[in-house]
C-alpha cells in the first residue's frame, strides 16, 4: 500500500506501477501536453480515501470536484504542488492540498 | 465501383480490392459500433483530419463506393455528398439481420450511459427523435435514425434519397450477378473473400485500438477541455453546499484502523456487483474515510436499506451502527485539510519518524518545489566508521548501516574525526561545508532531505536540551524562539472545560469573571454573569482559570502532571497547593490545573503495595505512590523516597512461586496470612518473600501503609491461601465445633488436626508401605483427609493411599519416618546430616573398642532414639524426651545409643584417658561432634535445669539429683569425675533409690564408666537400657 500515489490534479489514487504504466486515467493528456512526467504530478502523501462509484451522480464527487472523472479511488487531500508547467496551463486549477480555502 | 459492388452485395464488410480496406467501414457494419464511432468522429474536431485522410487514401486507391459510404458514415463529412445517415441506411438494408444490430445498438447505449436510471429516458428521447424518420421509411432499419442524428441537413436528406435510388439498383443487380456467377469463379472468389475478411479483421482491430487511443488521448482531457470545463463549469463551492436532497451520507461504524482497507474492499465489491447485477445496480454513489474520524467510514447512498445489502458479508464493518450525517456537517467532513495540520514553513521544528534519527528534532531548512520533500537541519549521529566491518584480507571496509537500536549519540559533525577515521569518504567543500558519505554537513549540522510523510509536524515540543544543541554552535541560545515555541506548545495544551470559572485577562472585559459555556480548540465562549448578556467568545490566551483556597485540583500539564492536592493560596494566577502525595507545597500556574474530585492520581506504572526492584538485589515495597515520586520500604525495613527513575521494574508477585518456611516449618507463600510470633504479634498477608525477609501488609497498621518486614522465622502461618479453599470439602465440621470437640476429647490430643496450613505430607518424598505399590517411591502431590495422592517415581501415575501407610523421606534419602513422626517433627524428615554423626560414632567406638554401638546401628540411627531427636533439635532435648513419650526406660534404651555414641569413651576420656578434664565440653567433643554441640548445653546448668523434665521422664531417678543438683551436675567434672560416677550421680541425689539402680548397674561398671576402655561394658547398654 505504501507504493500508492495520488494524482495532484484529479486526486485519483493508483499504485506507482499503474501510474508509470498507463499514466493518470483522467489527466494524462494534460501532463503530456505540458511535457512533464506522471511521477512529478503525483504524490505519495495523501489522505481521505474515497471510493467513487458514480462520479456523475455523487454529491461527494462534485464537492471534491472529481465528477467529470472515471470511477475509482480518489483522495480528498493530496499533499504536494503541481509542476509549474502544468499549473500555468490551468488557470482555474485548485490545489488539492488544502491550501486554498473558499 | 459499381461493378465490384455488384459482385458481392450481401457481403457488406468485404471489399473488392482487398489490399486496401477502409478503416472505418467494416467496423461500423460488422460491429454495430457505429454509434460510438460516429460520435467520436463527429464530436472531436481533431479527429477529423486524420480520419479524412484515411478516407482520401481509400478514394485514391479506388475504394468502393460502399467503402466510401461507410467511411463517410463515420466521419460525417458532407463534402463527399453523402450523409452518414445515408450510408448507414445502406448498410442497414444490406444487412440481413436488422434486429441484431438494433440490439447491439441498445447495448451500446447502455454501456455509454452509465446511469441505468436514465436508460429509459434516453431511449425515449431516441424514439422521439426517430419518430418522423420511421414514418418516412418504415421498411428500413431503425438503426439509421440514430445515425441521422449526427447531421440533420435537408440537403443531406435529398442526397440520401438520390443515392438511395442508385443503391437500390445496385442491390438488385448485385443479387442477380451473385446468383449467376455463383457456380463459376466461386472457389477463387471464396479465397479472395477470406483474405479480405482476414485483412478486415486485423485492420478493424487496428482501427479500434487507434480510436481508443485517440479517445483516451484527446477525447477526455486535453488542457483545452479542462480549461473550458473549469471556466464553464467552475462553480464556487458555496454553490455546491449540500441539501437534504442532493447528499445523503451515512456514517457507518467499522473496526478502527481498517477504514482504508474497507473502503478499498467496498469499492471493489461495488464494481463487481455492477458487473454481475446488470441493470439492478445498488445505489451506492461513493464510499469514503477520513483519518481524523477513526472507526467510521462514510457511504453516500440515497437509501439506508441499500447499505445493509451492500455491506453484508464484509468483515470489520458494523452496518447496524450507522447514522445520517447532518447536511451542515458534510463540508467539514470533506475539508481537504485537517484542522490540526500544521503548515510547514522554513524554520519550523519537526520530528523525524523513521531511520536512525527517529524521534530527533530537526529544523526545516528548505521545502522542495512540490512540497513533498523537506531539507532538514539535523544534529548528526555519526560513528565515523567505528562499527564498520573491516575485511582483514583485502583491507576493505564494509560500511555497516547504523540501526536505530545502536545509533551513535547526537553530536555535531567533527571534520577532524572524519579525517582521521574515514578519510576516504570525506570531501571538503569549504571551511564550513563538508560532504561525508554522501551527506552534506554545514557548521556541523547534517543537511538532509526527508520525505514529508516521514516527518511529524504536529504539536512538536522541543526540549530545552534539544534546542540548546541547535543553538550551541553559535554559543548563544535563541531564548526568545525557544520560549515562544514552548509557550505556543503549552498554550495549545491548555484545556478549558465547560463550567470552569475563568477570569478575562485582556480586552474590554478585562478583570471580569465568568464561566465557560462552550469550548473549542482556541476560542472559548464565556458567560459573564455581571454583564447579563449572551456568552462572549475569547481566545484561550486571554483566559485564566480561577481557583479558590480549599479547592481540590489536579495538575493537567507540565512537569507535575498527575499530581493533585488542596489549594492553599492563589496569587496572581499562581496557585499554591499541597500535594496529596508528597505533602509538599507546589506552585503552578492556574491554567495547568483543573478541578478534581478524585484525590488519588497516581502513576499508572507503580501503585501502592507494589513490589518493585531497585537493583538486581534490592527490592522494596511501594508505600506511597505519587506521579513521579514514590515512598518505599526496602527489605531492611528502611523507608526512603525515590523517583520513578530509580525503579528498575515492578515485580509481578502473582507469578512468583517463592516460598519460605515459618518457625514451625510450615510453608509460607505469597498471599498467606501470617502472625508474628514475637513482639507486637502483628498479623497480615504476605506481599513478597525474599530469602531472609518477608514483606507483610496489615490492614490494622497505619504506619508505612501497613507494610512491615520480618524474618520468616519470627512468624507463624495461620492460614494458607490455597488450603483454606481446598480443604473445605474434606473438613470435619464436628471438629470445628468447639463444643463437640471438647466433649469428645481434650483438644490438645488432636494436635495434628488443629494444625492449620498445608498438610506436612505435601511435597514429601515417600515410600509406599502398603500392598500394591509396596516399596515404590513417590512424591505426595495432594492430601485430603487421610488420603494422600502420590505421584510415583517409577511410572507416570498417581495413586491414592492412606498417608499413614507411607514412609516419609528426606529428598536426599536418609531414614524414613512415619506420618505421625513426621507430624511430630513438624514436617521435617530426618536430615541426611545425621548420618555422619552416626558414622562418626562407630569410628570413635572403634577406637574405643566399643562394639555395642556398632552392633546396634538400628538403635543408634533410627527415629526411636532420643539422640537423633536431640541431634535434630538442639534446643529441645527435653521436649524430645517427652514427646518420645516413652520416657523412662525406652528412652533410656536409647541410652544405648548414648553408649553407642561413644559418649562413654568421651566420658571416660573426660575423666582419665584424654585428660581433657572431663568437662561437658569433653563430652560434646567426643560424642557426635557436631551434634553434641548440645553438650555444651550440658555443661550449662541452666540447660540442665531442663533436667527436671528429664526427671519427669519418670523413674529415671531423682529429679533432685539432676535438676536440683545443678552444681554438682553442672560441675560436669563431678560427673566426669571418676570418683564414682554413681556416687556422684547418686550423690547428688537425695534419694538413693533410683540412683542405686543406676548406681547398681553402674556400680559394676563404675570403673568402666570412668574407664573409657570399658565403654563396651557400659555400652553394654543392656545395663542401661535394661534399667
Amino acid at each position: 500500500m505504501s507504493s500508492e500515489r495520488a494524482c495532484m490534479l484529479c486526486g485519483v489514487v493508483l499504485t506507482t506501477a499503474e501510474f508509470t504504466k498507463d499514466g493518470c486515467p483522467n489527466c494524462q493528456g494534460i501532463f503530456d501536453e505540458a511535457g512533464v512526467s506522471t511521477m512529478e504530478c503525483t504524490s505519495p502523501s495523501f489522505e481521505g480515501l474515497v471510493g467513487m462509484c458514480k462520479p456523475t451522480k455523487s454529491w461527494v464527487a462534485k464537492w471534491i470536484s472529481v465528477d467529470p472523472y472515471v470511477p475509482g479511488m480518489y483522495a480528498i487531500k493530496v499533499d504536494g504542488r503541481l509542476p509549474v508547467e502544468v499549473s500555468d496551463m490551468l488557470p482555474h486549477y485548485k490545489p488539492r492540498d488544502g491550501t486554498q480555502v473558499d | 465501383m459499381s461493378e465490384s459492388g455488384d459482385l458481392r452485395p450481401e457481403n457488406a464488410p468485404s471489399v473488392e480490392n482487398g489490399e486496401k480496406t477502409s478503416i472505418v467501414a467494416p467496423k461500423t457494419a460488422s460491429n454495430g459500433d457505429v454509434d460510438v464511432h460516429a460520435k467520436a468522429g463527429g464530436k472531436v474536431n481533431e479527429n477529423g483530419p486524420r480520419d479524412a485522410s484515411v478516407a482520401d487514401d481509400e478514394q485514391e486507391t479506388g475504394g468502393l463506393k460502399r467503402s466510401h459510404e461507410s467511411s463517410a458514415a463515420a466521419e460525417a463529412t458532407n463534402s463527399r455528398g453523402q450523409t452518414p445517415s445515408e450510408s448507414a441506411e445502406q448498410l442497414g438494408t444490406d444487412n440481413a439481420d436488422d434486429g441484431t444490430i438494433e440490439g447491439q445498438k441498445k447495448e451500446d447505449a447502455n454501456e455509454q450511459d452509465e446511469d441505468d436510471g436514465d436508460d429509459d429516458d434516453d431511449d425515449d428521447e431516441d424514439d422521439d427523435e426517430a419518430g418522423p424518420r420511421k414514418k418516412q421509411r418504415q421498411e428500413r432499419n431503425r438503426f439509421l435514425d440514430i445515425e441521422a442524428e449526427v447531421s440533420d441537413d435537408d440537403e443531406d436528406e435529398e442526397d440520401e434519397e438520390e443515392s438511395e435510388l442508385v443503391r437500390e439498383g445496385f442491390i438488385t443487380r448485385g443479387d442477380e450477378e451473385e446468383e449467376d456467377e455463383a457456380a463459376g469463379p466461386e472457389r477463387g472468389d471464396r479465397l479472395h473473400r477470406q483474405l479480405d475478411q482476414n485483412l478486415n479483421k486485423s485492420s478493424e482491430e487496428d482501427a479500434q485500438k487507434l480510436a481508443k487511443e485517440l479517445r483516451e488521448r484527446y477525447g477526455r482531457s486535453s488542457s483545452k477541455q479542462y480549461r473550458a470545463a473549469a471556466q464553464d463549469g467552475y462553480v464556487p463551492q458555496r454553490f455546491l453546499l449540500p441539501s437534504v436532497d442532493t447528499a445523503t451520507i451515512w456514517g457507518v461504524r467499522c473496526r478502527p484502523g481498517r477504514e482504508k482497507d474497507i473502503v478499498r474492499k467496498l469499492l471493489k465489491k461495488k464494481f463487481n456487483l455492477d458487473k454481475s447485477m446488470g441493470n439492478k445496480k445498488l445505489k451506492i454513489l461513493s464510499i469514503f474515510q477520513r483519518d481524523n474520524y477513526t472507526g467510521r467510514i462514510y457511504i453516500e447512498a440515497p437509501k439506508q436499506s441499500v447499505i445493509e445489502k451492500f455491506t453484508a458479508g464484509v468483515p470489520d464493518i458494523y452496518p447496524s451502527q450507522k447514522l445520517l450525517i447532518p447536511v451542515q456537517e458534510l463540508p467539514l467532513l470533506l475539508k481537504p485539510d485537517k484542522s490540526d495540520d500544521v503548515r510547514l514553513e522554513e524554520g519550523s521544528y519537526v520530528r523525524i519518524k523513521r531511520g536512525i534519527y527517529k524521534g530527533d528534532l530537526a529544523v526545516v531548512d528548505q521545502i522542495s518545489e512540490n512540497n513533498l520533500e523537506v531539507l532538514l537541519k539535523v544534529v548528526p549521529r555519526l560513528d565515523y566508521g567505528k562499527n564498520d566491518e573491516v575485511d582483514a584480507d583485502t583491507n576493505t571496509r564494509k560500511q555497516k548501516r547504523p540501526t536505530f537500536a545502536q545509533r551513535p549519540p547526537p553530536q555535531l559533525f567533527n571534520p577532524t574525526m572524519a579525517l582521521r577515521m574515514d578519510q576516504a569518504n570525506l570531501y571538503k567543500r569549504d571551511d564550513r561545508h563538508f560532504t561525508y558519505r554522501n551527506d552534506d554537513y554545514v557548521d556541523g549540522y547534517l543537511f538532509k532531505s526527508f520525505r514529508i510523510q516521514y516527518l511529524e509536524t504536529k504539536s512538536i515540543q522541543p526540549s530545552v536540551e534539544e534546542l540548546a544543541r541547535f543553538g550551541s554552535k553559535e554559543g548563544e541560545l535563541d531564548l526568545t524562539t525557544i520560549s515562544q515555541t514552548i509557550r505556543k506548545a503549552q498554550a495549545a495544551r491548555v484545556t478549558f472545560q465547560i463550567g470552569d470559572r475563568v477570569e478575562i485577562l485582556g480586552g474590554e472585559q478585562k478583570g471580569s469573571k465568568g464561566f465557560v459555556t462552550r469550548t473549542s480548540t482556541d476560542i472559548i465562549a464565556v458567560n459573564l454573569p455581571q454583564l447579563g448578556m449572551k456568552a462572549l467568545e475569547f481566545p484561550i490566551s486571554s483566559l485564566r482559570k480561577i481557583f479558590e483556597a480549599g479547592d481540590h485540583v489536579t495538575v493537567v500539564g507540565g512537569d507535575h502532571q498527575g499530581d493533585a492536592g488542596l489549594v492553599l493560596a492563589v496569587k496572581s494566577g499562581q496557585v499554591t497547593f499541597v500535594s496529596d502525595q508528597t505533602r509538599a507545597n507546589l506552585t503552578i500556574s492556574a491554567n495547568n490545573l483543573s478541578k478534581s474530585m478524585d484525590s488519588t492520581p497516581t502513576s499508572s506504572e507503580y501503585a501502592l503495595h507494589d513490589i518493585v526492584e531497585l537493583s538486581a538485589k534490592n527490592v522494596a515495597c511501594v508505600i506511597q505512590a505519587g506521579h513521579d515520586i514514590f515512598k518505599i520500604l526496602d527489605d531492611t525495613g528502611k523507608v526512603s523516597t525515590i523517583t520513578k527513575g530509580s525503579i528498575l521494574n515492578k515485580i509481578n508477585t502473582q507469578r512468583s512461586r517463592l516460598t519460605t518456611v515459618d518457625n514451625k516449618g510450615s510453608e509460607i507463600k505469597i498471599g498467606d496470612t501470617v502472625v508474628e510470633k514475637v513482639g507486637a504479634r502483628r498479623e497480615g498477608q504476605v506481599l513478597y518473600i525474599q530469602t531472609q525477609q518477608i514483606f507483610i501488609v496489615s490492614k490494622k497498621i497505619n504506619d508505612n501503609a501497613g507494610v512491615f518486614v520480618v524474618n520468616p522465622m519470627n512468624v507463624e502461618a495461620v492460614a494458607s491461601k490455597d488450603n483454606v479453599i481446598a480443604g473445605v470439602g474434606t473438613m470435619d465440621l464436628s471438629r470445628m465445633n468447639p463444643d463437640v470437640v471438647s466433649k469428645m476429647r481434650p483438644p490438645q490430643q488432636s494436635g495434628e488436626q488443629t494444625r492449620v496450613g498445608r498438610d506436612v505430607a505435601l511435597g514429601k518424598t515417600v515410600r509406599v508401605r502398603s500392598a500394591g505399590y509396596k516399596g515404590q517411591l513417590g512424591i505426595v502431590r495432594d492430601v485430603s483427609g487421610d488420603k494422600a495422592t502420590i505421584e510415583l517415581h517409577s511410572k507416570s501415575k498417581h495413586i491414592t493411599v492412606d498417608k499413614r501407610k507411607l514412609m516419609f523421606y528426606n529428598k536426599e534419602g536418609g531414614e524414613g519416618i512415619t506420618y505421625d513422626d513426621l507430624v511430630n517433627r513438624r514436617g521435617r524428615t530426618p536430615s541426611n546430616r545425621i548420618g555422619p554423626s552416626y558414622v562418626s560414632a562407630p569410628r570413635t567406638m572403634a577406637t574405643g573398642g566399643a562394639p555395642v554401638g556398632a552392633g546396634r546401628p538400628g538403635a543408634a540411627g533410627v527415629s526411636g532414639g532420643m539422640t537423633p531427636g536431640w541431634n535434630t533439635f538442639d534446643g529441645g532435648k527435653t521436649p524430645a524426651v517427652n514427646s518420645g513419650g516413652a520416657g523412662g526406660a525406652s528412652a533410656w534404651g536409647g541410652a544405648s545409643t548414648w553408649g553407642g555414641q561413644g559418649g562413654s569413651s568421651t566420658w571416660g576420656g573426660g575423666q582419665g584417658g584424654s585428660g581433657g578434664g572431663g568437662g561437658a565440653s569433653a563430652w560434646g567433643g567426643a560424642g557426635a561432634t557436631s551434634t553434641w554441640g548440645g553438650a555444651s548445653t550440658w555443661g550449662n546448668k541452666s540447660s540442665w535445669g531442663g533436667a527436671s523434665t528429664w526427671a519427669s521422664g519418670g523413674e529415671n531417678g531423682a529429679q533432685s539429683t539432676w535438676g536440683g543438683d545443678k552444681s554438682t551436675h553442672g560441675a560436669g567434672s563431678t560427673w566426669g569425675g571418676r570418683d564414682g560416677g554413681a556416687s556422684t550421680w547418686g550423690g547428688g541425689t537425695a534419694r538413693e533409690g533410683g540412683n542405686s539402680t543406676w548406681g547398681k548397674d553402674a556400680s559394676g561398671n563404675k570403673s568402666a564408666w570412668g574407664d573409657q576402655g570399658n565403654a563396651s561394658s557400659y555400652g553394654g547398654g543392656s545395663t542401661w537400657g535394661g534399667r
